[in-house]
């Protein structure tokens, strides 16, 4: 018996071992990320935070203090209002427009058959794979005042000047929708494509007409989809910077223009840290929001 | 003249280059309850399907107590589906599933309070109706399913494979139920299956499809006792289907010849037998016996199936099955010479005339 | 009617999809000294001017180095990161894992300013540095989450199956566990490349005149002009990542490559 004891002893002192082994070459591989993590992301970081507190000097830059002025004005001007009201409106915007766009879409994508529903699905997310700057790009040579469309507008003489396509807020905001509309598709289609087996007959089998099938039956039951689609897409939108700078031309203004502004033109560190914490919560917001509201729908 | 309740004529159906239903023909009338049954492929829920409005026969016409409704849209032709996964909406509760259909018809909410309540209770799940789908078991869910389908008062019910998710012992309650309420509503019912123990419970007529085609159609009875073709024999029977030729016995007994190692005879309940010709002759219940001729099956194989054990056995080419008690088939080693036999009773001719 | 109706509108939206990319493909031949479409006449002269200008060939070679840097290390770290994960359990496991995807979900233009606020104030003189930290960070969920995913399907029985030969840890990892994961390093690293080749938002901030990527020189271009040249440039950088993609797909499948990404 003493013998077996002892055996069992000397197996839980290797096993011992062995997932003290194992615990090491864990903290050995682990180490090295979480010390560039901590170096190239939350020390700047953090830096900004401090520095959201700080005071605006047009000689050094900036003077520390602690002070919550940046915040407070941001919160009170009635310029950065309106530049927050109108990231916010381009949020909204961008996510109706992908929901419209892509709501058939995705459905058109779930009934095909495998073949033509790769294709689609190839095409849908080939904007993808492009450049963000040459996709803006490609609408500056369509919409711009030397653009395609104006080019044909004045060919066939309906306007003797170019109409005004580009450099506006509509135009950001088709700008945008195109970048995210992948997005949006991806999600609706993973719901869509769960949704139970013979739904849609059975609905129409039970005597109910288009709309209602749509109203009562696929609306509610992609809901979900469609919530993780519009945040993914609002949180894109009002984070978004290349597009709206190109696109808008210098006359739309968001958060994130604003932010490029404050560190690069104005060199104002301070306001632009607080921008960014601004935007941040922000994104906070629409995340617990939509947890929210998911909550709700599936309680 | 009485108006039957459904006729079909003449459906086909094209999915591109197959033909998926080939000139079908069939009438029921108020109340009955048919079974499509055959096996995977054969047509049987192409032609649910068609009924229901969700596949189109590009030739043929579908009356529904008197109406031709193959131009109308599936939600116009009034009839209840229950589907093999069910197709609950599952954010409905089990009486907003129900009700659903009557308020696509627009009925009053009085009127659908007491019909949901009442088709809830029939179905036995009045105390459930506030569940949701996927709190309810695989059983209740049916239930469910049959409910809603019944409160419209379609002009038929269509049901396909509607047992065929749940547990055996929890089926055969099922289909007992099914029939019940089917019975006591008198409502015209269609049901595709490809078990023909359920089709032989539940339905009063089986329609027995095959490359869609309907092979035979009659009660349980004549379909069992009666197989028109080889192949409905071998569907439905057990899977002896022999031939031989007839010999004249004397007495109105048939004597059949021409099978190795097999003693069987016919009572000469058919006329239009002329003897020595070849037939196909469907055996159940056949019985071994040890025997030493050179006039013998070899046992080939056996096969458990728990209460009974499948001996197969074989000989020139013919393979015959029989089901014993496992004490016996232990005696029957493959290997074993044996003789088989049969009561006159359980051998049937195939077809209703040879000539 | 419904149907219609949806069939035309999907139509419409992959050509609105797909519209600004067939112009500059078209545009990038025209005889035009505009964009035109469709394009008159036929020439490569857009190309030719490319060719000659060194700055953009410059910005080329500078985004081909830099997304190698920050490819070898974005793979190199994501999967030994990935493989300390794949372990058994420890306290944290899932929020260090959440926390290592931050990169993912915080707004990039917030990450660039950060980075560029930083190495300004350290007094960081190569752009280089501060542009490969932001391309790794950007760069490393992905190769985490895709050699992840295949180390969680890996069997683990392979492993302990290697030990009990007596085989040592970093045996067992050389040459067990990185074979069986091969493909889907291979994965991270067209993932990695791409997504770093086309990085803007971060590059913009941690650019200067030692370092300017592709994308911000035709960024910065464009700010000025857009004459054809930029159609060819966008049109060679199409072809690229089409070339890069239509390889992954490949070796591995579209379903693969779209559903490690999504």
């Amino acid at each position: 018996m003493t013998v077996v004891t002892s055996e069992m002893n000397v197996g839980e002192r290797l096993d011992q071992i062995a997932a003290s082994r194992r615990r090491k070459l864990r903290f050995l591989q682990l180490t090295p990320i979480a010390l560039l993590y901590f170096a190239g992301l939350i020390l700047p970081y953090l830096l900004l935070l401090r520095m959201s507190f700080n005071k605006y000097d047009a000689m050094l830059i900036f003077k520390e203090t602690f002070s919550w002025a940046n915040y407070s004005k941001l919160l009170t001007d009635e310029f950065y209002l309106k530049i927050v009201a109108e990231t916010i409106g381009l949020g909204l915007a961008v996510t109706l427009a992908t929901l419209i766009l892509g709501y058939p879409v995705a459905w058109v994508i779930v009934r095909s058959k495998p073949r033509t529903k790769s294709l689609i699905l190839a095409a849908v997310l080939s904007p993808l794979l492009i450049n963000l700057v040459v996709r803006t790009y490609g609408w500056i040579t369509i919409l711009g005042d030397n653009g395609l469309l104006n080019n044909w507008i004045m060919a066939w003489g309906i306007s003797d000047t170019p109409l005004p396509f580009s450099d506006n807020f509509w135009t950001v905001v088709m700008g945008l929708a195109h970048v995210t509309l992948p997005f949006m598709v991806l999600s609706l289609v993973s719901v869509m494509e769960s949704l139970p087996a013979n739904i849609i007959e059975a609905s129409e089998n039970l005597g109910a007409s288009t709309w209602r099938i749509f109203k009562d039956i696929i609306w509610p039951l992609t809901w979900p989809g469609v919530g993780a689609g519009s945040i993914l897409v609002f949180s894109f939108s009002i984070s978004a910077f290349v597009t709206p700078a190109l696109l808008g031309g210098g006359r739309v203004s968001t958060i994130s223009t604003l932010i490029y502004e404050q560190f690069t033109f104005s060199v104002n560190w301070p306001l632009g840290s607080a921008l960014v914490f601004l935007l941040l919560a922000m994104n906070m917001v629409v995340i617990l929001l939509h947890s929210q509201l998911f909550k709700q729908d599936h309680g | 003249m009485t108006k039957s309740s459904l006729a079909i004529e003449n459906i086909h159906l094209w999915y591109d280059q197959f033909h998926a239903l080939r000139g079908i023909n069939l009438s029921l009338e108020q109340g009955q309850f048919l079974a499509l049954l055959g096996p995977s492929g054969c047509g049987k829920t192409s032609l649910l399907r068609s009924i229901a409005g969700f596949t189109h026969p590009q030739n043929g016409s579908i009356m529904i107590s008197g109406k031709n409704v193959v131009t109308l849209k599936p939600r116009e032709r009034n009839l209840g589906m229950v589907f093999q996964q069910y197709a609950l909406f599952p954010h409905m509760s089990a009486a907003e599933n129900v009700a659903f259909g009557l308020k696509c018809r627009k009925r009053s909410r009085s009127d659908i309070e007491e019909r949901v309540k009442n088709t809830l209770e029939m179905v036995g799940l009045a105390h459930l109706a506030d569940r949701m789908p996927r709190q309810l078991s695989g059983g209740q869910q049916q239930r469910v399913a049959l409910a809603r389908s019944l409160v419209i008062e379609p002009d038929v019910l269509l049901l396909d494979e509607p047992l065929g998710a749940l547990d055996k012992k929890l089926r055969i309650q099922m289909q007992t139920e099914l029939k019940a309420i089917q019975q006591r509503l008198n409502v015209t019912a269609i049901f595709v299956t490809h078990d023909q123990e359920e089709a032989m419970a539940m339905a009063d007529t089986i329609a027995i499809m095959r490359d869609g085609e309907i092979e035979q159609i009659g009660s349980p009875a004549e379909i069992f006792s009666a197989p028109e073709t080889v192949w409905a024999a071998n569907f439905v029977g057990s899977g002896n289907v022999l031939n031989g030729k007839l010999i004249a016995n004397g007495h109105g007994e048939f004597k059949i010849q021409g099978l190795q190692g097999c003693e069987f005879s016919l009572l000469s309940s058919c006329e239009n037998i002329c003897p020595d010709n070849p037939v196909f002759v469907s055996a159940e219940n056949v019985d071994f016996s040890l025997t030493s001729d050179d006039d013998a099956l070899i046992v080939e194989s056996h096969r458990y199936l728990g209460v009974f054990v499948e001996v197969w056995a074989e000989a020139a080419g013919t393979r015959i099955l029989s089901l014993m008690s496992p004490k016996k088939a232990s005696r029957l080693v493959p290997g074993t010479r044996v003789r088989a036999t049969a009561k006159p009773s359980e051998l049937r001719l195939i077809g209703r005339t040879i000539n | 009617m419904g149907k219609f109706f949806l069939n035309i509108s999907t139509f419409l939206v992959l050509f609105w999809l797909l519209g600004p990319l067939i112009v500059i493909v078209g545009g990038s031949f025209t005889e035009t000294p505009q964009v035109i479409f469709p394009p008159e006449g036929f020439t490569l002269k857009w190309y030719e001017q490319l060719m000659g200008r060194s700055d953009f060939l410059e910005s080329f070679i500078d985004s081909l180095v830099l997304a190698s840097i920050a490819t070898t290390f974005a793979v190199f770290l994501g999967t030994i990161t990935a493989v300390g994960l794949s372990h058994e359990k420890f306290v944290g496991r899932e929020v260090f894992r959440a926390f290592l995807m931050s990169p993912l979900i915080l707004p990039t233009i917030v990450t660039g300013v950060a980075l560029f606020q930083f190495s300004r104030i350290i007094g960081l003189s190569s752009n280089l540095v501060g542009l490969a930290i932001g391309h790794t960070l950007i760069t490393l969920p992905y190769v985490i989450r895709t050699v992840g995913a295949a180390l969680v399907n890996l069997d683990p029985a392979l492993a302990e199956a290697a030990e009990s030969l007596g085989a040592r840890p970093s045996r067992v990892l050389l040459q067990v566990i990185m074979p069986a994961i091969a493909p889907a390093i291979l994965v991270s690293v067209i993932f990695a490349f791409i997504i770093s080749f086309d990085q803007v938002t971060i590059s913009i901030f941690l650019t200067g005149p030692d370092i300017m990527t592709l994308p911000i020189r035709i960024y910065t271009y464009i700010e000025f002009a857009i004459d054809p040249m930029v159609a060819a440039v966008s049109t060679l950088l199409i072809l690229f990542s089409y070339i890069l993609i239509v390889g992954l797909e490949k070796i591995f499948g579209l379903g693969r490559v779209f559903g490690g990404k999504s």
